[in-house]
């Protein structure tokens, strides 16, 4: 190989590319954005006889069109030629439909090795030899299944060969019968005539695309000195193409594309390859699950026994954490006791306690995006989508947001990073902007304790009723969000349901680091900040007790404080708690403690002279509602692309909190409640 | 062939084969990418509510109703039923 070379991964979903993608880059891999857009770009690198090979992870796709933002990238990266060898990653046990896109890449002239991938499950179907369907396609086959490894060696040879002696181009050729083939010779014979056109781009795939509409390809063209009379010509081709067939000419193309892709696999696999629906452990196991009555139940049992797993699993990992960043303090303190105790303070409670900040929702991210992963490859999140999607469509979201919405309810950070798999951006942002009303586990706290001061005989109806609340605003939310600030279709539900398969370890564990690493690198700056500037203001003028009335913070408050007597709870303490919940939701509760001076057990006593049933209620809605957290705000900027909708996020929690806060208490005076 | 219906309209369990898709080139696409192809037989697994589950192509793939809708199939005689493949008739050719 010259030195060293770039490697694209260009596939269908659910052919196990990313299984290949691990297999060839180890933990050697990072996350991205494609340039403009927030699409996920995963990158990777890896050795081969002293050069190093960098590989890129398309987004997968069915085929390289025009229309679908995955398409378009995987499609101009293509074109760019920054890649020196595509490997095709294809479902072995699913040809028929993988190959389409196979030869899509082989017509527009890509150097392609095929990793024929999950060969293990083929085998048991039928008889297919590498070797056969590489002589057909013109174009190396490497068996190869990803999860155990098994060809990644031969792959790499197979690639590095590719890369160093390009094979002479012969793409594969598909016949399009005599109604295509005529106007397809004419437009190819034109455009190697224009001047301008790349080299590396086939002149026969240009010609079939325009033939085609694709709006790229004709834009390309246009451009071209003499290029709009060649489109023109394409346009009057394809509306007498229209005419002859009486369909679109994209149509008549895929037709030929199977038809040759069925000819293929009859000399190939010998056998007959099964093509009648037979059911299969899949199909058995789909019954059940996407049953109507039992898949609702089913997913909520999954959903719940996941979460009691991943918090039950991250509490004693948080707990170490912070027991080493309290021991590291501690030696810290000891270390300093020199020096003025405000330093002391700044390194052990600032500098220390951002760290922790930061920190303690690592096991919590890294649990969950385990457990996402496990459900994701094993193909039971498609059904989740498939069964939810009646309901979340009267919200106007499609059921893949279903998995996002839920996982708020334990932490809206991982939730607002898994709305990454949303297909579009309408959706994604929809589903972004109502996360924060997803009462997340750090919120309940808050409830736990007023409720029990205050409610103590009806204190589960009353967490209960929050959360209820909290779901009522998000549908409308969701309702408004859809119709004034993301107007716009809601993309068509197309989704494919791929067999049930077993998971890799090493797939899930690769996939929950990653997300935990990414988290940490973007959010973690933006939570320590926050995290030293309540440190702040809490502890200056120097002097002063943590967050008392004279603390910056304090004296913020109560100038604060009237705004929140509409409210019921107009007093300095709850308004710099809820200030300090900005940073920490966590933080809310113990801070109420240290303001009035009390432990756990004096709180609620406190409380019972401080507030009344109505305020108390009204300061839980409002705890409800205000403000996501300053490490969820940060994953909803990174996500969003922009401060903008981050902000906007912030400013519509508080807004709404207040306004529901001062609704409850002053509609509850009214009905002589108190 | 039989009536012209949409896939909403058919019975659970029938092969039906289909004959035109009423969609933009954006959707089109995307269904032929899948095998969705005139002339392709399709198994109807459940189409009653919810989106409506279909087998091709050697596929298992779920479509909304509104796109369920834009698809024309007609039922496949029993004995005539193709090898299941996309690409089984040219109805143009």
């Amino acid at each position: 190989m010259p030195g060293n070379a770039t490697i694209a991964l260009a596939g269908n979903p659910n052919a196990g590319k990313t299984s290949i993608f691990n297999g060839l880059t180890g933990g050697h891999q990072h996350v991205g954005n494609w340039p403009g857009v927030t699409v996920e770009k995963k990158e990777g690198d890896y050795e081969y006889r002293g050069a190093r090979v960098h590989v890129v992870d398309l987004p997968g796709t069915y085929t390289l069109g025009a229309y679908a933002l995955d398409e378009v990238i995987a499609r101009d990266f293509l074109l760019s030629d920054e890649a020196d060898v595509i490997v095709n990653v294809v479902d072995a046990s699913n040809l028929e439909r993988n190959l389409y896109l196979t030869t899509q890449l082989l017509e527009m002239g890509a150097n392609v090795v095929v990793a024929l991938n999950m060969y293990d499950v083929a085998e048991k179907m039928f008889h297919l030899e590498p070797g056969d369907l590489s002589q057909l396609l013109g174009v190396p086959v490497i068996a190869t299944v990803g999860t155990t490894g098994r060809g990644i060696d031969e792959l790499k040879a197979a690639v590095d060969a590719a890369a160093a002696e390009p094979p002479a181009h012969r793409p594969v050729r598909i016949n399009y019968g005599h109604e295509l083939e005529p106007h397809m010779e004419e437009l190819t014979s034109q455009l190697s005539n224009l001047d301008g056109l790349p080299p590396s781009l086939e002149r026969r795939w240009l010609a079939l695309k325009l033939l085609e509409g694709d709006e790229r390809v004709t834009a390309l063209v246009r451009v071209m000195p003499g290029g709009e009379a060649v489109a023109d010509d394409a346009a009057r081709a394809a509306n007498h193409l229209k005419s002859v067939i009486g369909d679109d000419a994209v149509v008549a193309f895929a037709d030929y594309r199977y038809g040759f892709i069925a000819g293929l696999l009859r000399d190939v696999l010998r056998a007959k390859a099964p093509s009648r629906m037979r059911l299969t452990a899949s199909d058995k196991i789909d019954k059940v699950v996407t049953n109507r009555f039992l898949g609702f139940p089913m997913f909520f049992a999954v959903a719940y026994a996941l979460f009691e797993l991943t918090f039950k699993l991250a509490a004693p990992m948080v707990a170490g954490l912070e027991w080493s960043l309290g021991r590291l303090g501690a030696n810290v303190a000891a270390w300093t006791s020199s020096a003025s105790p405000l330093l002391t303070s700044f390194v052990v409670d600032g500098v220390l306690g951002g760290v922790g900040s930061v920190l303690v929702f690592v096991p919590n991210i890294f649990l969950l995006f385990l457990a996402i992963a496990v459900l994701e490859d094993s193909g039971y999140m498609a059904r989740v989508a498939y069964v939810m999607d009646e309901f979340m469509h009267k919200l106007s979201l499609h059921g893949r947001s279903f998995i996002p919405l839920i996982l708020g309810f334990g932490c809206n950070v991982p939730a607002v990073m898994a709305t990454r798999t949303l297909e579009t951006r309408r959706e994604r942002m929809i589903t972004v902007m109502v996360i924060p009303l997803m009462s997340c586990s750090a919120r309940l706290p808050i409830y736990v304790l007023f409720a029990g001061a205050f409610f103590a005989g009806r204190r589960g109806l009353v967490v209960w009723s929050l959360y209820l609340l909290g779901i009522v605003l998000a549908v409308i939310a969701a309702k408004i969000f859809s119709k004034i600030l993301f107007p716009g279709e809601s993309a068509h539900f197309v989704m494919e349901l791929p067999p049930y398969r077993a998971p890799t370890v090493r797939g899930a564990l690769l996939h929950a680091w990653e997300r935990s690493r990414e988290f940490v690198i973007r959010a973690g700056g933006i939570i320590f900040a926050a995290s030293i500037l309540i440190w702040g203001l809490s502890n200056l003028p120097p002097g002063v007790a943590y967050a008392s009335r004279d603390s910056v913070l304090g004296t913020a408050g109560a100038a604060v404080a009237p705004a929140f007597r509409p409210a019921g709870f107009g007093a300095w303490e709850p308004t710099v708690a809820l200030a300090v919940g900005v940073v920490a939701k966590e933080a809310v509760v113990s801070t109420l403690g240290v303001l009035y001076g009390a432990g756990e057990e004096g709180l609620t006593a406190v409380l019972r002279t401080t507030f009344t049933p109505l305020s108390a209620y009204a300061f839980m809605v409002m705890s409800l509602i205000y403000i996501p957290c300053v490490a969820t705000i940060a994953v909803i900027r990174r996500e969003t692309g922009s401060w903008r909708w981050a902000l906007f996020a912030a400013g519509y929690t508080i807004i709404l909190g207040w306004l529901m806060a001062t609704l409850v208490y002053q509609g509850g005076r009214l009905l002589g409640l108190g | 062939m039989g009536n012209l219906k949409s896939l909403l309209e058919f019975d659970v369990g029938t092969t039906v084969r289909v004959v035109k898709i009423n969609a933009g080139l954006g959707l089109k696409q995307r269904l032929l990418a899948l095998g969705l192809v005139p002339g392709a037989d399709i198994y109807v697994v459940e189409n009653r509510h919810g989106p409506v589950r279909l087998w091709f192509n050697n596929s298992r793939i779920a479509i909304g109703r509104g796109v369920a809708a834009k698809i024309l199939a007609a039922e496949v005689p029993k004995d005539m039923s193709g090898d299941g493949s996309a690409g089984g008739t040219r109805p143009y050719k």
